[in-house]
């Protein structure tokens, strides 16, 4: 009954006409940046982000989460239309879906990919009011040890499921919590880094640095692609509903995949790439016959949309609870909280019930927005995958500029951004993922706290760490996971997931 | 080797951690039960330079890609845009920057012609002075100086 009252409470929020008209405006626009060709989830939301800004913190919460789902809608639009994913987590899609538009099947496919993702976003949302509250719970016994462990773990744990060289992620890890250094230290007094500059006392803004990593730095890769990226563009979408065939073969898949992407979802790092890609491998193992995955198989464009909507819902459930980003779009959230002077954690959850079931109601009402606006108006987005690279990035790029400086109303912050871009540029030529550097920026400050006060409890003694059950359990399986690195099999089977 | 991505990686990870270790040790370190404003970042800088000499040491044993920085043209004219932004926002206001960034940015693509360039920026403006200032309300003067005086 409580999970009902929650409820209950949270849908009193959502459904007031201001939330639900942020929740609309958050999908609608998050669908036309993400449908806009190269442009994935991460980047519409580090673009989109300046504009909930003057927004109370529950209706820019639920825009956040709007823009969110939204983009990644609108990425498989674009997957399935043009084979031109924006982002991972769409590339399975684009592998069937594809190859159906390519069949002048690209309607059904297009229906198949938004029934799926409202069934998996529709369990999902429950999975989440089930869990939070849970994990809340238990998080709110919590101390200092164990949160310093735990981060430690997330951390680590993101590493390892994310892709490219793992040493080469950790060091990014720890480059991240570096710079979240910057800045006066909050016990202290301290300045550290700031180069005597009092525009860094607040440390690095976190704007600046994820649009540089994700936005400008993202638009000079791009620029430097020769080939020019608008492939064929499927205009003929034909008609959109699937046939009963189509249904009863993807109503397993379906299942499948959004029981798949909820599990994963949940584990640092996976989020919805790793559910996609996983369910994906699945499908294609367990499906009944004939099997026409890589060929254009409706199942392959379902099981990877479900898992994939199911991933991103439930990886918001260590961010509400614990105050732990899974990925760099929870850690854009996490930056958004703190913009908007909210600390995440499990007291959020005690403290401030209405946000948090306040969002936890608005995913449903978002995807079910999502699947009443895509179909309508596919006209609008093919219209869009036609608008050409060159007008886009003087766009974006005029957009993190805006919203850099939106933050502090200080140019010293567009400068800072133009510094960190051309240093993530350099960092990506060097093949080094910018994900993990964001993850570890955020929790930088987190982390310091914690150990410091676990430390000053234990009068410097550092055997709490292992002393404290919960704590040590957090880093037996951080090195656990760390070992794996060791042994080249895992590692193998990791690359052979990620490839299909 | 110095074409190679881990050794140049490995090495710039190195000079961070350096960096960021040196300046550690002009704070505070503290003991672990009071921890000074230097002690994290000292440990992590310590980390840093570790896992930057493993990444070097690995680079030796095992070639890995080399390292392609593609065009200079689209990174100057990118970056300097975003400067450009930041530069002119005061005397030229918010629309009036916004106009000269999107066209400084237009020419990391030749292939445009002027007239669509000069569409682009004004309508870019126009759409970001409603958006940001209009309707979000940023506080920014959105007319150069010598118009608003």
């Amino acid at each position: 009954m409580d999970l009902l009252n929650s409820l209950t409470l949270g849908f009193s929020v959502a459904v007031t006409w201001q939330n639900l008209i942020y929740c609309f405006l958050g999908v609608l626009m998050g669908t036309m940046v993400g449908v806009l060709p190269g442009l994935g989830p991460v980047t519409t939301v580090a673009l989109l982000l300046p504009i909930t800004f003057s927004l109370d913190p529950t209706s820019s919460l639920i825009m956040l989460a709007g823009i969110y789902y939204g983009a990644q809608y609108g990425g498989s639009t674009t997957a399935i239309l043009v084979n031109l994913p924006g982002e991972s987590s769409s590339v399975v899609t684009a592998l069937d879906g594809y190859k159906l538009a390519r069949k002048g099947r690209a309607g059904p496919a297009l229906a198949t990919a938004a029934i799926a993702s409202f069934i998996a976003g529709t369990f999902s949302t429950l999975v989440v009011a089930g869990f939070a509250p849970m994990l809340g719970a238990v998080a709110l016994k919590f101390g200092a040890a164990e949160y310093f462990s735990l981060i430690v773990f997330g951390l680590i744990a993101s590493i390892i499921l994310a892709q490219g060289s793992v040493l080469k992620a950790l060091a990014m890890v720890v480059l991240g919590l570096l710079l979240g250094q910057v800045g006066t230290d909050v016990t202290s007094g301290v300045d550290r880094y700031t180069f005597g500059l009092s525009e860094m006392a607040d440390g690095i803004s976190f704007i600046a640095l994820s649009m540089a990593l994700f936005g400008i730095a993202d638009v000079i890769i791009n620029l430097q692609d020769k080939e020019q990226r608008s492939a064929g563009i499927l205009e003929n979408v034909g008609s959109l509903m699937p046939t009963r065939k189509d249904m009863r073969q993807t109503a397993p898949s379906i299942a499948r995949g959004t029981v798949l992407g909820s599990l994963l979802g949940l584990l640092p790092g996976g989020g919805a790439l790793l559910a996609s890609f996983a369910a994906y491998t699945l499908e294609r193992k367990v499906a009944r016959k004939p099997r026409e995955f890589g060929d254009g198989d409706i199942r392959g464009v379902a099981a990877p949309e479900a898992a994939n909507n199911a991933g991103a819902q439930t990886s918001f459930i260590p961010m509400i609870t614990l105050g732990l980003p899974a990925n760099p779009v929870m850690a854009m959230m996490i930056g958004a909280m703190m913009i908007q002077g909210i600390t995440p954690g499990p007291s959020v959850l005690r403290n401030q019930p209405d946000l948090v079931w306040g969002l936890i109601a608005s995913m449903w009402i978002g995807n079910l927005m999502l699947l009443l606006l895509n179909l309508p108006l596919i006209r609008l987005w093919v219209a869009l995958l036609k608008v050409p690279y060159s007008y886009m990035f003087p766009a974006i790029i005029l957009f993190c500029c805006i919203g850099a400086y939106s933050v502090h109303n200080a140019s010293f912050d567009v400068i800072m951004m133009a510094v960190l871009a051309l240093a993530g540029f350099v960092l990506v030529k060097l093949k080094c993922e910018p994900a993990p550097l964001i993850l570890g920026f955020i929790l930088g400050p987190m982390l310091e706290e914690n150990l410091r006060r676990a430390l000053l409890i234990s009068r410097g003694d550092f055997t709490i760490f292992l002393t404290k059950p919960i704590s040590l359990v957090f880093l037996l399986v951080s090195l656990a996971l760390l070992a794996t690195i060791l042994f080249p099999t895992v590692m193998e089977q990791r690359k052979r997931a990620m490839e299909v | 080797m110095l074409r190679q991505t881990d050794f140049i990686s490995g090495c710039v990870f190195v000079l961070l951690g350096l960096f960021f270790g040196l300046g550690a040790i002009q704070y505070r370190l503290g003991t672990p039960a009071h921890m000074g404003a230097g002690f994290l970042p000292l440990a992590l800088a310590t980390v840093l330079v570790l896992l930057g000499a493993a990444i070097v040491a690995k680079s030796l044993l095992r070639q890995s890609e080399s390292i392609e920085w593609g065009s200079v043209l689209p990174v100057a004219i990118v970056v300097g845009s975003v400067v450009l932004f930041a530069a002119t926002l005061r005397q030229a206001g918010f629309a009036g920057a916004s106009f000269l960034t999107v066209l400084a940015a237009s020419f990391a693509r030749p292939s445009v012609g002027w007239i669509q360039r000069l569409v682009l920026a004004l309508f870019c403006s126009v759409v970001a002075t409603i958006i940001f200032i209009e309707l979000l309300g940023l506080p920014i003067p959105v007319w150069p100086l010598f118009v608003s005086g």
